[in-house]
């Protein structure tokens, strides 16, 4: 199997010390976390902010930077590009607060975000009308835009931003049928915005998918739109019916999927090699198609499969499977819990 | 006393089986044989959840270490040589060293066993106090696999500087000179003869052979055929005469064997599917099909900056190596260095063979094709599927842009036509028209699986919007084998060398210094498997690179070399 090694600024790792147990992740936003235990070494490249790359071979799976290692323990964390944007906030050149996508990522990298320079354009235009007092963080404009327009950001391995959409097709297709129990925790039929008005007050929209309220009862649920100050209505409309769409009007799971090497297939029936598999890529999300399973979560068109949009890949060098958890799958752990509370 | 059938043990320094001196003091040690245990290598199972109504699969990932265990006894004439042969054999513990162990037989190998690490333990006796003996227990902590004696060393050495010339003993249009193992037909088209086996249970290996009688003269230094078959097989063999010949290269079903000169009557191919990747039962038919013979003075298609050779591996399992890239005067450029084991040697990674279309190609020294092409003019490959063992590859292209910039890459690949996967890969030309080796994306290739008998085609396309972009050639890496990719500049020797207890993450070096800065792009742990694995390297600084594998062959218990 092609040699998965890490590179910590620039210096090989294993030109440094012998280290091991590795485990990454990825997800919507690239790359997640990484993290690999070690002899305790003293070495000017192991501090913290330093740059972390997973390399397979001759290509780069993974990058992100690199947390205060707790060297006693010899263990090493580090923190995918893709979360890099939680806490870099959006302003424009002249320090101000912005909601246009293209202004506040190149921003940030001015600032010292380490993200390669934008190639590609996510829109000049300010997501917001009237910020009015509002300082959001650039995770907040880019998820705007993105429900805005019905697409994903992410950061490359390289630090690249780029957009993508879900896939025209599942990207690979599983054969067994590993049972994932249905859930509504997320589920919503309709989807209540509260959002903030040109003239600073608050206002509520809605927007309803009928298909799923009859096929699964009607559920409601609220989202905060008020981070970006005032915002058009049509843009209120577009996010909440992009995020019914994007999969709230589905009911979810209660858990994840195991795979082995040699269980996931491309479309043409090749095994693909478990490590090279992420959620974001330029051409479209990773979506499994669990064949030989009733889809209970998409009865509306009869299918003998389940198509699952993943939220984030796990993987641990040491065996070769890979975990897979689906979108809007219940949150386990309290972490997991908390992140699923609505912001405000 | 050491006679010709007494075992023959060292640890360390010391013989586990005779006389010992250490500083001024002589002492004897002596192995017992009652409580000896060589150990076994500690399987890593996993279990596989498939379809199966009844029973589980497992595969063995890996083996784990193993523990040898025995008593050696002591026996020193005077107290302080007891002493000394007790300190002799703690200094012996606790550290990376060798056992070996030959056997009491006449025809015995010795067989090595790597100590990761070890312990001596005292066993009390209140009779030994008044004796001139101790006893000790040692446990060993090896390596799972043993180890030959003897390294072995393998050099791929190309044949440089000659102008390619090909000469054709038989196209195979008819079956006139030719027997076969099965029966005989030529394939419709009229280009190559084939033998056919009926459908049936395959219980066993299957070897199919086709031969030539008739008298041929070798005055060229190789013997190329073109064959395939319906499932994957190992290797050709060529019967020569009378001698056994295995490939010294191979690449898009074409064999190259080294021949001496001479007149010889026959020459038979001969192929063997295994049974288990025939399948029980199978019903398909299957066959062995041969396209021509031809006798030539090159072993590749391969341009003079590539090297490929498959090499036989002594020993029984995988093994680490290393591995050293050369040229006796030019320096050595950017170099790329991918082992891989026997079930993908039917395939060779560089591309540049399988150009059927795309745009004007310049002529270009500097170029491991020997010329360069624009990538706005979609450069294509057709790439049969029976040479694409299936999974995931790594597609790679050196290419250059004539101005400093950000270009988007785009691949299309399918099968008979591009589309059915597609991708694109942004990436910076830091410095214009300076050849860089670009890693583009993981594809599953084919797109589509095949069976066996299939004769489609993978169809793979580059593309890009900016016109400055120039191709010189791209390749796949199958992710089962192993990639190095080392810029060596003006120096004329790169080396990766595998782990060791002293260098846990293995090493590298460039002349005679660890490569600086962003100079090792890629840095494989190259393995080498029984019994023959493929070394493929590229130069991009010069024609005619060299290349040698060293290693130690490693086996499940007893040596057999």
């Amino acid at each position: 199997m092609a040699t998965l090694q890490l590179k910590v600024d620039g210096v090989w790792l294993s030109s440094i010390a012998g280290w091991g147990d590795l485990e990454w992740s990825t997800f919507e936003h690239g790359s997640d976390e990484l993290s690999w235990a070690m002899e305790p070494v003293k070495h000017r490249s192991l501090r913290g902010q330093k740059r972390v790359e997973l390399w397979y071979g001759s290509g780069c799976l993974w990058g992100g930077i690199l947390n205060e290692p707790d060297r006693d323990a010899g263990e090493f964390t580090a923190k995918g590009l893709g979360h890099l944007p939680e806490g870099r906030k959006a302003l424009n050149a002249a320090g101000n607060a912005s909601s246009a996508p293209n202004v506040s990522i190149d921003q940030a990298i001015v600032r010292g975000m380490p993200w390669q320079n934008r190639v590609e354009s996510f829109s000049s235009t300010s997501q917001s009308d009237d910020l009015l007092g509002e300082l959001p963080t650039l995770q907040e404009v880019l998820d705007v835009w993105a429900d805005d327009n019905n697409k994903f950001w992410a950061a490359s391995p390289a630090g690249i931003p780029f957009s993508y959409t879900a896939p025209a097709a599942p990207s690979y297709h599983l054969l067994r049928g590993q049972t994932l129990g249905a859930s509504r925790e997320q589920y919503a039929t309709t989807l209540i915005g509260r959002y903030r008005t040109a003239a600073g007050g608050y206002d509520t929209r809605y927007v309803t998918d009928a298909d799923a309220a009859a096929r699964w009862d009607s559920k409601e649920e609220g989202v905060d739109m008020t981070v970006l100050g005032a915002i058009p209505t049509t843009r209120v409309d577009s996010i909440l019916t992009n995020l019914l769409a994007k999969g709230r009007a589905r009911l979810g799971w209660t858990g994840s999927l195991e795979v082995d090497q040699g269980e996931l297939y491309n479309a043409g029936g090749v095994p693909v090699d478990l490590n090279t598999l992420s959620v974001a890529n330029t051409n479209g999300r990773l979506v499994v198609r669990q064949h030989n399973v009733w889809d209970d979560t998409r009865e509306l068109n009869g299918r003998f499969y389940a198509d699952i949009p993943i939220a984030r890949t796990i993987h641990k060098a040491t065996t070769r499977t890979v975990e897979l958890e689906p979108v809007q799958m219940d949150a386990v752990t309290l972490e997991d819990m908390i992140a699923s509370l609505p912001k405000r | 006393m050491i006679t010709g059938t007494d075992p023959q043990v060292t640890w360390d320094t010391l013989n586990l089986f005779g006389t010992n001196t250490v500083g001024a003091e002589t002492f004897r040690l002596y192995m017992e044989g009652d409580d000896l245990d060589f150990g076994n290598p500690q399987p890593v199972d996993v279990w596989i959840k498939s379809l199966l109504a009844d029973g589980s699969l497992s595969r063995t990932e890996s083996h784990d270490n193993r523990e040898v265990g025995f008593r050696v006894t002591v026996v020193g004439d005077t107290y302080p040589a007891l002493q000394a042969g007790e300190q002799a054999l703690f200094a012996a513990s606790h550290k990376a060293t060798t056992f070996t162990w030959t056997a009491p037989r006449v025809d015995a190998i010795t067989t090595v066993f790597a100590v990761v690490n070890s312990q001596v333990d005292r066993v009390t006796d209140d009779l030994d106090e008044r004796r001139n003996e101790a006893t000790y227990m040692v446990k060993l902590v090896c390596e799972p696999w043993t180890q030959s004696a003897t390294p072995f060393s393998v050099d791929a050495i190309p044949v440089g500087g000659v102008t390619p010339v090909s000469d054709v003993i038989d196209e195979c249009t008819s079956l006139t000179g030719f027997t076969g193992s099965h029966t005989r037909s030529v394939v419709s088209g009229g280009n190559a003869v084939r033998v056919t086996k009926d459908p049936g249970n395959n219980m066993a290996d299957l070897t199919m052979w086709i031969q030539r009688t008739a008298s041929v003269t070798i005055t060229q230094p190789y013997i190329r055929i073109k064959a395939d078959g319906s499932q994957s097989f190992d290797s050709v063999t060529l019967t020569v005469g009378s001698v056994v010949y295995t490939p010294i290269n191979s690449s898009g079903g074409n064999y190259w064997f080294e021949v001496p000169a001479g007149t010889y009557s026959s020459i038979r191919a001969t192929i063997t599917y295994d049974a288990v990747t025939l399948g029980r039962p199978n019903l398909a038919p299957q066959y062995f099909t041969l396209y021509s013979i031809y006798q030539t003075n090159v072993s590749s298609f391969n341009t003079r900056k590539e090297l490929q050779q498959t090499f036989t591996v002594p020993g029984q399992v995988r093994a680490p190596c290393d591995l050293s890239i050369s040229h006796a005067t030019n320096g050595l450029g950017d170099v790329i260095v991918y082992t891989y084991p026997p079930d993908l040697a039917v395939y060779s990674p560089g591309l540049g063979q399988f150009r059927s279309s795309g745009g004007t190609q310049t002529a270009a020294s500097d170029c491991v094709a020997g010329t360069r092409e624009p990538v706005q003019d979609n450069p294509t490959y057709t790439i049969p599927v029976n040479l694409l063992p299936m999974g995931s590859y790594h597609l790679v292209a050196r290419m250059r842009n004539t101005a400093v910039g950000w270009a988007t890459i785009n691949y299309s690949a399918g099968i008979g036509a591009v589309g059915q996967v597609s991708g694109s890969v942004r990436y910076y030309f830091a410095v214009a028209n300076t050849w860089y080796i670009v890693p583009l994306d993981w594809v599953t290739l084919p797109v589509s699986r095949q069976k066996g008998t299939s004769t489609a085609n993978v169809l793979l396309e580059l593309d890009t919007a900016t016109t400055t972009v120039q191709l010189d050639m791209p390749w796949i890496f199958h992710t089962d084998g192993d990639i190095s990719i080392v810029s060596a500049g003006a120096e004329k020797t790169v080396q990766i060398l595998s782990p060791t207890p002293d260098e846990p993450g293995g090493m590298a070096w460039v002349g005679e210094q660890y490569p600086a800065g962003t100079a090792l792009a890629a840095l494989g742990r190259h393995l080498v498997t029984p019994p023959t694995t493929t070394i493929y390297t590229v130069a991009t600084g010069t024609d005619d690179p060299a290349a040698n594998v060293q290693g130690t062959a490693r086996w499940y218990g007893r040596a057999g070399s």
